[in-house]
This record gives C-alpha cells, structure tokens and sequence, in this order.
C-alpha cells in the first residue's frame, strides 16, 4: 500500500488537531463531513474522512461510510491538487475527481487540501 | 453536481448535446400534459419554476444595479461555457438546468406576454439580433437554446419570448461592452420585463406553500456558490483558453490590468514617512545602508501614496516586498509599475518570478515572453517570421516556445564577457517551472558568474538547489545571499524551509523568528494585533509547521500576525 498522499494528509490531521484558528476557520468555510476515497496505482483504495462538521479532525477510516460529500480520486491527482499543481475544477472538468453530494463545496475542500502542501523554496 | 439533477450519472452521456435534447424533449412533453390533467405533474413543473425565477430575478436586480462584481460576470462564464463544451460530460447538468426551465416557463409567461402586448416582445426580439454577436465566445449557448425552442410546439409568440430570454441572460456582458443606444433599448426592455416577472411572481407565490419556497432558496445559494467558484478559478481557466490567449498577444497592457489581478496595493496606515516628499531617495537610501525591508517598504509607500505615477517608486516597493518575503503585497505593487509602464524590464522579471513561486506558470510565461519581446525585439520578431502560425496554448508548449526564444537571445552573446545576465535568469526560472532543476543551477551559475555580489541570484540558486533534493548546498547559497544582504527575508524563510526539510525544527525556527523580527520596524507605536496591512502568511504557516513537526503544539496558537517574534523566543527555549 503506497501512497503519496498519506504523508501530507497525515500532515493536515496533525494540523487540524493542534491549531485551532484552522481547525475553526476550516469548519466555518466547510461545515460538512467529507469523505475521500483514493485510489492508487495498483488499485488499492483508502478512505479519509473530514469532519468539518462539528469535530474538524481528518482520519483515516477502513471502510467508506456517510459523507456529506464524497470524493473520488486517484491518488496522483489528489497529491498534484494538494500541492497546487491543477485545481479540484481542471480535476473535476477532465472527469479525474468525482464528488457525491454538494459539488460546491468541492472548491472550499480544495483550499483546506492545500494546508497539507509542504512549504516550498522560493525563488 | 448532482445536488442539482439527484444522481452523479451526467457522465453516462457521451453526447452531451444529444442529451440535451433528450432533456429538452421531456419537458415538451410535460407541457402537453398540463394542457391536459392538472395535478403532481403540474405541482413538480411549479417549483422549478420558482426556483428559476428566484435566481432569475436576482440576477435581475443585481443588473439593474449595475452590479458587475457580485455573481454576474459573464465573461468568466463564456470560457466556463466553451471549457463545458469541451469537456462536457461532467458538467452537462448545469447546463441542463438552464434549459430546464426555459421550455416550462414559456407557457406561463405567454399568458403574461399578451396581457403586456405585443410591443416589449418584439423589442427583446431586436435585442436579441445583436447582443449574442457581440460576445462570439458566447454564441454555442444562445444557439443550442434555440435548437430547443424551434420545436412546432412552441410556436408564435413563444420564440420572440424565449430569445429574448436568452438576450437577457446575456445582458451584464453586452452592458459591459458597450455603451449607448443598444443599452439603453435593453434597459427598457428590462424595465418592463422585470415588471411583468413582478406580476407572475406574486401569482406564482399564492399557490406555493412554504417547504417548496425553502427548497428553491437552497437551490439559489448553491447556484451563487457555483457562480463564485467559477470566478475564483477564472484566472487559471482563462489562461489556456486559445482564444483569450491570442487576444493576449494583441494586448498585453490590458492582460497586466486584468488577467492575473492581485487587487489594489493594501498600504500599512502607519507610515512615520508618509508626508516626507523626499521618500523615494529616503527609501534608496534605506536599501543602500541596510535597513530592514519594512522600512524601506515603507519609504517607497509613501511615496507612490504622494505620487501614484512614480514608476520607480512602485518598481522598489514590488522589489523590496518580494524581498521581504511578502509575495502578495509584491506582486500588487509590480502589476501597478506595469500598468503604468507595460514594458519596465526589472519589473517583468521579478513579477514572473513571483508568478512561479506563487504556482502561476503561465502568467509567469506571458510575463516572460513580455520581456523578451521588450528586450531582444528582434528574436520575437524572426520567431514570428519563421513559424507565424505558433499558437501554444498549454503549459508545457507554451513553456517550451519561450524558453526558445531565450536560448535565442543567449546565443547572441556566447562568450561569458558579454552574457546578459537576465537572460540566464529568465531561463533558469523557466526550466525550474518545469522542474528541470539541474539546467536551472546552470543558468543562475552563470548568472552569478556575471554578476557574484547579487544576493538575489545566489538566493535562486539556493532554491533551485533545495528543489533537487540538496539541502546542505541550498544552505551554503543561502548563507552566501544573507552575508551580501542580511535583512533577505525571502532567504531566511527558504532557510527554514530547507532546515525543516532536513529535520533541524530549531535551527529552522530561529531563521523564521528572525524573519517575522525583520518585518517589525522601529520607532512605530506598539502595532495591535492583526493591524499590519501585509502579512506574510508564509513565514507564519511555515513556522506552525516546525512546531508542529517538533511536537510543540502549545505554542501554535501564540504564531499569529502581528506576533512579536522576541517574545516568542521566551517561551520556546
């Protein structure tokens, strides 16, 4: 089981955890549990809920469950989004990300995604 | 999506205009049994309709307002439109929900329509003739309405109705375009229109009982919500459209206006030198004799706030804040310098480095290719010359035609004696965007070579290096950048940057204090919490991540703007 992604949003459940201006701000902007259901290259799957509802932790969950918004997405692209290389709209459009539930909130969860991308020399 | 149509399955379409169709043809037929028997039917038909109405008027009055900068710009929804087609199967229900609505509603308002006479119709009826020419990225949308509406059923008056329904949904661009006479025909048009929307609207609500009203308000604020989305993402769409790409080309002052617009310059409202008329030689000075970048910043404020003309003056403040580690900040202050002045060399370089840096390759392209053209005229020009047709439209060609165009110009001077300096910079910062790191050190090497005392360069470098993978040799560049200069925010940040890379989280914290200590300037009051204009969330968020990663959570909550960065220290060691 090899994933890209697990090392950033393992990342952003800490962040979440401890900070708690993100953690406020990121249910105040979200205020829903969103479910993210990633698939890697060998097409294994792993299943993340964010609960942005009332509680605003990210956790690694075994078996896909209710969700507000459900996410679907490659592993690849969800690490491309994460670190801002495309955006949930380009993923969206090109059928690479597929949400069950409110779409819009998909631009709100990409924003959240991106307090995983690790910071980044600059020129 | 499928909060809008219940069910995700739009990509189950392979023709979205056959599904179109289909969708279309399904609400004729629900008209014809209106017609017939009353009842659920008729109850479902309703409430889509006032759904539609609702957003409808809103968007209405929000025109009559003359409001461009709420929900209504259509202009990112024309490449929203053209992109929708491209990629269709996905987003058809947005699309179909706006066809929805048109067909049912036409009945209803015919009614309406021989009540209010025949003249307003046959007015909407001309506006209609012009409005969607003028907007040709819009035109696939008002035409595969029509393709709807020539069905027999819907004859006579519905047609004239129905487009000029179309001409409406239109209107804020048209009226954006264009002033005058074809306006002002519109306006009226929509005087009476509203009026009759007022009328139908307050039959309609009579028969409509609460739970339904509730339903279509949630619709509208999804229906804003996509709006919004829509235009957060429009600069990035827009950029690999074709067509606006080629309008760039034509145009680059009004792309530095308004393509990759980073909003007014936010000026700190403390500025002990903001009634000094010498503040841009005071602000040299600064640089000069090495003060903090915030002071200078604020040197170089107050003088564009005395002169909002002076080129220089905003060149500087785009310069040193970038320095300092404020991008944002930055970037406002260098597209205001192009604006004034649309082919200042220093500026073009150092705003498409910070497009690179904040993930805007292809402005960052656009603003490289502007520099080139600037600079070397003569290379742009033999490129168009020998192959006209190039209309690179995706990152990586686009990337790929610029950065021809600098080896051009750097063959022009082979020997080193001669080497134009920026043309290795601009180079570097394109193979970096691509991530070919190992030609980038190359061209920021020879950059320096021509150049060693350049802090700057050597910060390039240091970054380059830290991106593949080289963190001790990023340090050494690093450290080389912050002995030429040693109030280089931007270099303390990527120090620590590369020290969390490397697990030194205290190491990595003492760089980024001292960082955010730069950004506080003597001899101003104590400034409240929150009250410095910008902020550098960079160097904040990096910080929360060396805490974190070194497990102390405790102190997250005290990393805040306007922190005071001695402070700090006390409680961490």
């Amino acid at each position: 089981m090899s994933f890209k992604t697990t090392a950033p949003l393992n990342g952003l459940a800490k962040a979440l955890e401890s900070d708690k201006a993100l953690r406020s701000s990121s249910i105040k902007q979200a205020d829903s549990v969103i479910q993210f259901v990633v698939k890697n290259k060998e097409g294994e799957t792993k299943a993340w809920k964010l609960d942005l509802k009332e509680a605003g932790t990210l956790k690694e969950i075994s078996e896909p469950s209710d969700a507000d918004i459900s996410i679907a997405v490659k592993d690849a692209d969800l690490n491309k989004l994460i670190n801002g290389k495309t955006s949930a709209q380009k993923l969206f459009m090109s059928g690479k990300l597929k949400v069950k539930g409110n779409v819009m909130k998909a631009a709100i969860v990409e924003k959240i995604l991106q307090k995983a991308k690790p910071p980044k020399a600059k020129l | 999506m499928s909060l809008l149509g219940g069910g995700s399955e739009c990509s189950t379409g392979a023709n979205p205009l056959a599904h179109f169709n289909k969708h279309a043809q399904e609400d004729t037929s629900l008209q014809q049994s209106l017609r017939n028997q009353p009842g659920q039917q008729r109850r479902m038909m309703l409430r889509e309709e006032n759904q539609m109405s609702m957003s409808e008027k809103q968007h209405m009055e929000s025109f009559m307002r003359n409001d461009q900068t709420g929900a209504f710009s259509f202009q990112p929804m024309a490449n929203e439109l053209s992109n929708i087609h491209r990629h269709t199967p996905l987003a058809n229900q947005n699309i179909q929900r706006g066809n929805q609505f048109n067909p049912q509603e036409f009945q209803q308002l015919n009614m309406r329509a021989e009540s209010a006479g025949p003249g307003w119709t046959s007015e909407f009826s001309q506006s209609v003739s012009h409005s969607p020419a003028q907007l040709p990225s819009q035109q696939q949308q008002p035409s595969m309405m029509r393709s709807s509406l020539n069905r027999p059923l819907m004859g006579g008056m519905s047609s004239g109705f129905m487009m000029g329904r179309s001409a409406m949904s239109h209107a804020p661009g048209v009226h954006a375009n264009q002033a005058d006479a074809g306006r002002v025909v519109e306006v009226e048009s929509m005087q009476q229109w509203e009026d009759t929307f007022k009328e139908y609207e307050a039959g309609l609500q009579g028969r409509e009982d609460e739970p339904i009203e509730v339903n279509a308000n949630i619709m509208d604020g999804a229906f804003e919500q996509v709006w919004d989305n829509i235009q957060e993402t429009y600069a990035d769409t827009e950029l690999t459209n074709d067509e606006y790409q080629a309008a760039w080309e034509k145009d680059f002052e009004q792309y530095a206006i308004s393509r990759m617009n980073y909003g007014k310059y936010a000026f700190e409202e403390q500025n002990q030198f903001a009634n000094d008329p010498d503040a841009y030689e005071i602000g040299l000075k600064l640089m000069e004799s090495g003060a903090k970048l915030s002071e200078a910043a604020l040197a170089f404020e107050a003088a564009v706030q005395q002169n909002p003309d002076h080129v220089n003056a905003w060149l500087k403040l785009g310069e040193v804040q970038t320095q300092n580690e404020k991008e944002s900040a930055g970037i406002s202050a260098l597209e205001k310098c192009l604006q004034l002045s649309p082919e200042n060399l220093p500026a073009l370089m150092t705003l498409a480095i910070s497009y690179v840096n904040d993930g805007y390759d292809n402005a960052a392209y656009a603003t490289l290719e502007r520099w080139i053209q600037t600079k070397y005229p003569q290379i742009a020009q033999q490129a168009r010359v020998e192959n006209p047709d190039i209309e690179a439209d995706d990152r990586v060609a686009l990337n790929k035609r610029i950065t021809q165009l600098f080896i051009k110009a750097a063959q022009l001077s082979p020997d080193v004696a001669n080497m134009d300096p920026d043309v290795q910079t601009g180079l570097g910062v394109l193979f970096y965007s691509i991530e070919e790191f190992d030609k980038t050190m190359d061209c920021f090497r020879a950059a320096i070579g021509v150049r060693p005392d350049d802090a700057l360069s050597w910060n390039r470098l240091g970054a380059s290096l830290a991106n593949s993978n080289r963190p001790e040799e990023a340090i050494e560049a690093y450290s080389r950048a912050l002995q030429l200069n040693p109030n280089f925010v931007r270099a303390r940040y990527n120090l620590g940057v590369s020290y969390i890379n490397m697990g030194m989280y205290d190491d990595a914290i003492e760089h980024l204090l001292t960082g955010l200590s730069m950004h506080k300037v003597d001899g101003l009051e104590e400034i409240p919490d929150g009250m410095v204009s910008n902020q550098s969330t960079s160097l904040l968020e990096t910080l929360k991540r060396a805490l974190l990663a070194m497990d102390r959570r405790d102190l997250i909550d005290k990393v805040k703007p306007g922190m005071d960065a001695d402070s700090f220290r006390k409680f961490l060691f």
